[in-house]
């Protein structure tokens, strides 16, 4: 046992790796990101389903960003629509009112979207579970009301529009969505396998344990609060440049909130991959099915919700995770830390463990070697 | 020896109820103090404030001098005191060995050690559960949990160990591996507070030994002395009647957790 | 002075209304630790209930109530033997409920939506205008009525709870649903009563809803939260808790129209929400234990 182990820590550190990071993932990454920052101009593709695929991106990396604190510190967050809303207005409004350049406004925005969840999230952390939970509704609909009215700066019902020519268009968006998406995918990779990651499960497992043994849990699910309000404020910001017109209604509502929460159960909650295909879900659904059946998307969802949470916790990332067993894989190691709430009293959703069973840990350190 | 941990008239109180009153004790360099008493007596509360989870409502812990502050649990590990708990809480999502990684990436402030799972592995190799490293808390016995326990709590680097009841629940020769694992503890250089039912276990094991009842300390000195201070002796037979003797054997509830 | 007393007796009928409303969320909560959030749905649902049973069929709503609330009654216990029923209790099935209730309200308002349209609708009666004068202020006779039968239902309840063996089963449940077992009470059978209650009483608090308020189908977020803040301000297990829990929110919003605009008052609530789970951590219900 002893040797794979060493062996292993050799290897990484002779490639000047990071030790969570493993070479093969970061092979996938830049292959992937080259692939996808290629194939608009390689297929030609049509312009809306090109579009489409840029909005994609930024759902995929909102779902991501919920997830952080959904499924990572496993705090399920109805609020999120606050974040969205706030880093979509006041990017909205230094492109208006300052002229400002548009990934300037972005980033402002995605600032003050993190703080202004930091001053809620301090305070209501601390709650567990479907506490918190409900806070976040309280939240997110305060958050809405006042923005709602308050029209000097969101313009109320008639919302804003931004002005022509700051921002990119929908067709460059694109590749804007796709940096925001390939930096998220690689926070989400790191807060997942680094030490972080380990502290944030175990944050997740038992609060009280992880003090004991020194985790600040404060800091780190304020931390991961405001990483998450910063991203979605971003894709606020995203979405404002890609409708060119923002209303407060649309931006905070609580449908809004719960398109992040689909984004990241359907997926599969405290995955990397869940989230994203999640968005996919999501985007195909609102995009192609309800363009027909409007009136059907909040009861398709719920049935969704549904038929997730009963039949497969672990949502389509699950579904792959069978699959994957059916073809005879081993199940990779990052699902451990799905599913939600804490494990102590479902033995049965208990996922597979880490690294499979002790001695074969030999061959398999063989056989990748 | 100097004194490691020094507790200056601690008190706690939850609304009338006195749950620690008035204790001051002193733990050495090296040493196992022993702390027992009938249940209810206000020890494991004690541990909590010596832990830095829950603050006193008078007096105060210091170690190596350095107050440990009720506010924030986790800081006062970063000091070096570090405790376990009863029912034991693993992390149950989590490896064996990850269990223990948390420990180590953040018991100390300065944390990182050149190779974590070296250090780790070495660590449940010294607790006996390497052949477990990737198992699941869960898939452990109880003796198997209440040894990772102490793993996590090692892997912070302490050097005050708060053991609460790690004996209790165990069978004869689980209890007898444990007793010595203790041991190997202190002679690694880490000072103990052991609270502990199992009479022979602490007896053996301390160097000292202090009493609780009703939340003050009625009785302190070496094993012998305080096994026949008819105040120890009165507290725990005038509860016999109605608490089964629990005292001597391992108590019920612990043996429900299995 | 006249207009503080005319809003105090305002709020007071105010939080009549309330505290009908929150006993079922916190009845279902006490039992089995389910947040259900298909809470404010049933509320919803139950306000066209009433309407449809108004204005198809010519039932006045106050006779309705039983007929709602039967029917509620049996909706509950299908929900919870249908779905609740396969996920884990307690912490670790918390987060789980909360998402699967979530979907039940999501279909509740889509299936509304596709019923009766997005439109506002209101339960007009022959004196829906009526109003009955109280210490020299005059109030609507609707408000008044719904205050009673709010206390009426609320005392029966209690009764049922103290008195039955039934529910003395079911506040034994609450207790410790492992000891229950071991003294013979089907705890199965009390959770599936208890998720029929609460949602029977949603059904009542749909009814009265619908003579007070004009809604739609997204109607019932506001009441959802507000039932929460009542619980958690006033502890579960006593009427007499849930009914100070929902005067404090009555007089809160009541009187809130001294301190903001009049379109916040709304948000009044959710503040209030936000500050009490974080004042009271783990709320009323979830005493931490201290060792």
């Amino acid at each position: 046992m002893s040797s794979t182990r060493t062996r292993t820590a050799g290897r990484r550190a002779g490639r000047g790796l990071p030790l969570w990071l493993s070479p093969k993932a970061l092979g996938i990454f830049v292959v992937a990101l080259v692939a996808l920052y290629l194939a608009p101009l390689v297929l030609s593709l049509d312009g809306y389903l090109h579009n489409v695929v840029g909005l994609t991106f930024m759902f995929m990396a909102a779902g991501l960003a919920w997830n952080w604190l959904g499924g990572y510190v496993g705090q399920i967050s109805f609020g999120h629509a606050a974040m969205f809303g706030t880093g979509g207005f006041v990017a909205a409004r230094l492109a208006i009112t300052f002229g400002l350049p548009f990934w300037l406004t972005w980033v402002v925005g995605g600032l003050v979207a993190g703080l202004y969840a930091l001053i809620w999230g301090h305070p209501t952390l601390r709650l567990r579970g479907p506490y918190f939970s409900i806070a976040t509704i309280g939240v997110g609909e305060a958050t809405r009301l006042v923005a709602t009215y308050w029209s000097d700066f969101t313009g109320g019902s008639s919302g804003l529009s931004l002005p022509i020519g700051n921002g990119p268009t929908k067709y460059e968006l694109y590749w804007y969505g796709l940096y925001l998406l390939a930096a998220v995918v690689a926070i989400s990779y790191w807060l997942r396998k680094s030490r972080i990651g380990l502290g944030l499960l175990a944050i997740k497992e038992d609060v009280e344990a992880a003090a004991d043994v020194g985790v600040n849990a404060t800091l780190y699910q304020d931390a991961v609060l405001f990483l998450s309000g910063f991203v979605v404020g971003i894709c606020g910001g995203f979405y404002a440049s890609y409708q060119a017109f923002i209303d407060p209604l649309d931006m905070f509502s609580f449908d809004r909130s719960i398109s992040f929460v689909l984004i990241g159960v359907i997926g599969g909650i405290g995955t990397i991959l869940g989230p994203a295909m999640g968005a996919i879900v999501f985007v195909v659904i609102q995009e192609f099915l309800l363009a027909s059946y409007p009136q059907l998307y909040l009861g398709l969802y719920g049935t969704l919700l549904i038929i997730v949470i009963l039949f497969e916790p672990l949502g389509l990332s699950g579904l792959l995770l069978r699959l994957g067993k059916r073809l005879g894989r081993k199940p990779p190691a990052s699902t451990a830390a799905g599913g939600m709430g804490s494990a102590s009293a479902d033995p049965d959703g208990a996922p597979p463990v880490l690294t499979g069973v002790p001695g074969q840990d030999d061959s398999k350190g063989g056989t990748s070697a | 020896m100097s004194a490691l941990l020094v507790g200056e008239s601690v008190c706690k109180y939850f609304g009338g109820l006195k749950a620690v009153d008035d204790v001051s004790f002193e733990l050495a360099e090296g040493e196992i103090l022993g702390l027992i008493g009938p249940n209810g007596a206000g020890k494991t509360t004690l541990f909590s404030v010596a832990a830095g989870s829950v603050p006193a409502t008078h007096g105060r812990v210091l170690l190596d001098g350095k107050p440990v502050n009720g506010k924030a649990g986790y800081r006062s590990v970063h000091q070096g005191i570090c405790r376990t708990h009863q029912i034991v809480r693993p992390f149950a999502r989590l490896s064996v060995l990850d269990n223990v990684l948390v420990g180590h990436h953040y018991g100390s402030p300065e944390g990182s050690h050149s190779s974590p799972r070296d250090r780790a592995m070495e660590i449940l190799d010294f607790i006996g559960l390497a052949e477990r490293a990737n198992q699941l808390p869960g898939e452990l016995t109880l003796a198997g949990r209440k040894r990772l326990e102490v793993a996590r709590a090692l892997a912070t680097g302490p050097r005050v160990l708060l053991l609460d009841e790690v004996v209790a629940g165990l069978n004869p020769v689980e209890g007898k591996r444990f007793v010595d694992l203790i041991r190997q503890i202190r002679e690694r250089g880490t000072s103990i507070i052991m609270i502990e039912h199992v009479m022979h276990a602490v007896m053996g094991l301390s160097d000292r030994i202090m009493v609780l009842d009703h939340g003050r300390l009625i009785a302190e000195g070496n094993p012998q002395d305080v096994a026949h201070d008819p105040q120890v002796i009165e507290a725990y037979l005038g509860r016999e009647d109605d608490e089964d003797g629990e005292t001597v054997t391992p108590s019920a509830e612990e043996r429900h957790d299995a | 002075m006249g207009q503080a007393l005319a809003l105090a007796v305002s709020a007071v009928l105010l939080a009549g209304f309330y505290a009908s409303m929150a006993y079922g969320l916190g009845l279902i909560y006490g039992v089995l630790r389910v947040v259900n959030l298909a809470h404010g749905g049933m509320i919803m649902v139950s306000a066209y209930a009433s309407w449809l049973l108004f204005t198809r069929l010519h039932i006045d709503p106050y006779l309705a109530i039983p007929i709602v609330m039967v029917v509620f009654f049996f909706i509950g216990m299908a929900i919870y033997r249908g779905l609740v029923r396969f996920l884990p209790r307690g912490a670790a099935g918390g987060v789980q409920s909360l998402l699967l209730l979530f979907g039940v309200w999501l279909v509740l308002r889509n299936v509304m939506y596709l019923l009766f349209g997005g439109d506002d609708q209101a339960v007009r009666t022959s004196y829906s205008t009526a109003s009955v004068s109280i210490f020299g202020n005059s109030y609507s006779l609707n408000r008044v009525l719904v205050f009673a039968i709010s206390l009426v239902v609320l005392v029966c309840l209690q009764q049922w709870l103290s008195r039955t063996y039934t529910g003395k089963a079911v506040r034994a449940v609450t207790q410790n649903p492992d000891s229950s077992t071991l003294v013979g009470i089907d705890v199965e059978r009390i959770y599936s009563l208890t998720f029929g209650v609460g949602t029977a009483l949603a059904g009542l608090a749909g009814v009265l809803a619908s003579t007070l308020f004009a809604f739609n189908p997204s109607f019932g977020s506001g009441e959802l939260l507000k039932s929460f803040v009542i619980i958690v301000l006033g502890g579960l297990g006593s009427v007499v808790g849930i009914a100070l829990g929902a005067l404090v929110l009555a007089f809160a919003e009541v009187g809130s129209i001294y301190v903001v605009p009049s379109y916040l008052t709304a948000a009044v609530g959710f503040v209030l929400l936000v500050v009490v789970l974080v004042v009271r951590p783990g709320g009323l219900f979830g005493q931490k234990v201290l060792r």
